[in-house]
């Protein structure tokens, strides 16, 4: 019997340690998440803790700079007060607001009058009074025993605050970097996202946003759930954060973490262009189509080397391209272009009647020159290109050096500085899924911006109208009530990339 | 085959993680336009409607393979698709072997009569970052 005592009693023993533990780490965890952000770094100061305690309006007890005062009727109370004082060894009990003894008589006159009426700030601030006991140990019993005493209104440990700084954590996961998304912002900088959220649908609720590319970090922290419609996803690790930045400035989640997207009630969809075998970009387009329904939007975050030395153009030069886009645009499904990034001219003769000088009835984007356009932290990278280190890129809103250009591009977004989820150069660490960046390039990076606007557009047509707009209607709405392109010195309006979405103008016209 | 690299082309402050966008190295391929009433075939010949048929492998190197554009579309009857569905549906790929030059096929396909158009497919697919400025 006395064996099998000693080992319940032992089980017993470890059982609730664990418990115990699990709950310890629990509640860590509760309190990085549930309680925002803590800055790092910070030196603990042992300041002691002390009471706030507010006395109720008729009690006619005020606190004075070395005590509490009462008139000679209300003698019984202040003694039992200051029984609960003495109880505790106060190291001071005063005053939590220093007030001239005018004001305070005031509080003591007054207080009769006042056992049910608004009163004035003086008044009120005349009833405080700072309590420390000696013992820091002290300090929660002596608020329950003032909490219970009839003159009190309310006592509380004061708080010992910190710094509200920005966070400056080091840990992956542990920051915020929305306040870097400038392209959310209202026009002429950005495209408006956050003047259009508090509008019925216009996150994008109850629009799919496809993205057709390589690979993606699918389980990213920010990202939500991803629906993979078909192709085969790279392995690669370029081509994974690429996919990553384009979802993450669409559909990244709000939240104490990372980046929010433009369109982030929307849900997320992916094709991979590549088939297993080879790449296969028009039926990756015609595959998601068929999945797809009216109203959702389709980017392709591709572009190909074409017959001009080489140069990179946008995807639909090739036909079975242009008439997978097509196909998709015809049943209703928003389709966004890259232009492609080696500065080309699609109005080149050699391109003429080809699908880079036709209308596929896609949203082809150019990228712009963001209002951040300082190159100060990029170091030499682009001195190849004609800049110097801390060289600006030009005008905002011209076209960047890169961008391809010409009549069939419609709009234009930021294609530069943009912060989004993946490459790791704002947040890195050994796991891809809380990498971060505020360097995503390219129409890569301005194609989503456009299609991010898109969906909100639709999320709110489908809201307001019950329908979503038609392909054409919802471009020509972009395209109308857009930030206009702006000339840049070595980038005259001629080179055309169209305007910035503006969704703020665009919504109004959604009708 | 290398398709660009991060951002601004290779690691760095662009790039931010290791490694470049690449992939797997594409074949040769050619993007053909079939004529109005011609369909690719998943048994590899093109069909017409009027019921003629066009061999392809007679006339292409051995291990070319011929990839419909748009598979889902060739199972559903004419009359049914659209006219943007009718012109994808006649649209397919030639993936040719390793070493024949696409463009001296490219005129071969483009004498078939069943042929409306032909063009040699991208050499590199990449993301449409901005890499390669020449």
């Amino acid at each position: 019997m006395a064996k099998k005592k000693s080992l319940k009693s032992f089980l017993e023993s470890k059982r609730p340690r664990k418990k115990k533990a699990d709950r310890l780490a629990k509640m860590v965890k509760g309190k990085i998440h549930d309680h925002g952000f803590l800055c790092r770094g910070l030196e603990h100061v042992d300041a002691p803790d002390y009471i706030v305690c507010e006395l109720k309006h008729d009690s006619q007890i005020v606190p004075t700079q070395d005590g509490v005062q009462a008139p000679q009727e209300r003698s019984g109370p202040l003694g039992k007060l200051n029984d609960v004082l003495n109880k505790f060894d106060v190291h001071s009990a005063h005053q939590h607001f220093p007030l001239a003894r005018k004001l305070r008589d005031i509080r003591q006159k007054l207080a009769p009058q006042h056992h049910r009426e608004k009163v004035d700030a003086n008044f009120a601030k005349a009833g405080f009074m700072r309590i420390r006991p000696k013992l820091g140990k002290h300090v929660h019993d002596l608020v329950k025993e003032l909490n219970r005493h009839d003159s009190v209104w309310k006592a509380v440990v004061a708080p010992q605050p910190i710094p509200a700084s920005m966070p400056a954590g080091s840990d992956p996961g542990s920051r915020n970097f929305e306040f870097t998304q400038g392209y959310l912002d209202s026009a002429p900088e950005g495209i408006g996202a956050l003047c259009v959220w508090g509008t019925h649908g216009a996150k994008g609720k109850g629009v799919t946003v496809c993205d057709i590319e390589g690979g993606w970090h699918f389980d990213h922290e920010s990202l939500p759930d991803i629906k993979h419609l078909g192709g085969t996803p790279l392995e690669n690790e370029g081509w994974k954060n690429h996919g990553t930045a384009v979802m993450g400035a669409m559909l990244s989640q709000p939240g104490s973490i990372g980046t929010v997207g433009i369109c982030h009630e929307a849900k997320a969809a992916t094709h991979s262009a590549y088939d297993g075998e080879l790449f296969a970009p028009a039926g990756s387009i015609s595959d998601a189509t068929s999945k797809l329904k009216a109203g959702d939007v389709l980017l392709i975050e591709l572009q190909a080397k074409g017959p001009n030395n080489g140069k990179y153009i946008a995807m639909q030069y090739w036909d079975d391209v242009f008439a997978a886009i097509r196909a998709a645009v015809e049943k209703g499904i928003v389709v966004i272009e890259a232009a492609g990034n080696s500065g080309e001219d699609l109005d080149r003769k050699m391109y003429a009647d080809t699908g880079l000088q036709k209308d596929s009835g896609a949203i082809v984007v150019g990228a712009g020159i963001p209002p951040n356009n300082g190159l100060n932290y990029y170091g030499d990278e682009l001195a190849s290109y004609g800049f110097g280190k801390y060289d600006q890129l030009g005008e905002p809103r011209s076209r960047i050096f890169f961008s391809n250009y010409g009549g069939i591009v419609d709009a234009h977004g930021w294609g530069f500085h943009v912060t989004s989820t993946g490459y790791g150069d704002a947040q890195g660490g050994s796991d891809p899924n809380k990498w971060y960046t505020q360097c995503f390039t390219g129409t890569s990076s301005a194609t989503p911006l456009v299609a991010g606007a898109a969906a909100c557009i639709q999320g709110y047509a489908k809201k307001t109208l019950g329908e979503p707009l038609a392909p054409e209607k919802l471009r020509k709405i972009l395209v109308s009530t857009g930030t206009a392109q702006v000339a840049g010195p070595k980038a005259p309006l001629s080179q055309n990339i169209g305007p910035q979405p503006d969704l703020a103008a665009a919504i109004k016209k959604v009708k | 085959m290398a398709l660009g690299g991060g951002p601004f082309g290779g690691d760095g402050p662009f790039g931010g993680a290791p490694g470049s966008p690449t992939g797997p190295p594409g074949p040769p391929q050619l993007i053909v336009t079939l004529r109005e009433g011609w369909r690719p075939h998943e048994g590899g010949h093109l069909i017409h409607e009027s019921g003629d048929e066009h061999r392809p492998d007679e006339h292409l190197p051995l291990g070319s393979l011929l990839r419909p554009t748009a598979r889902h579309l060739l199972e559903t009857a004419h009359e049914m698709l659209s006219r943007a569905e009718r012109d994808l549906a006649r649209s397919l790929r030639i993936v040719l072997p390793p070493g024949v030059d696409p463009e001296a096929l490219a005129e071969v396909v483009r004498g078939w009569a069943c042929v409306e158009k032909v063009q040699v497919g991208p050499e590199d697919v990449a993301p449409a970052g901005p890499n390669d400025l020449g």
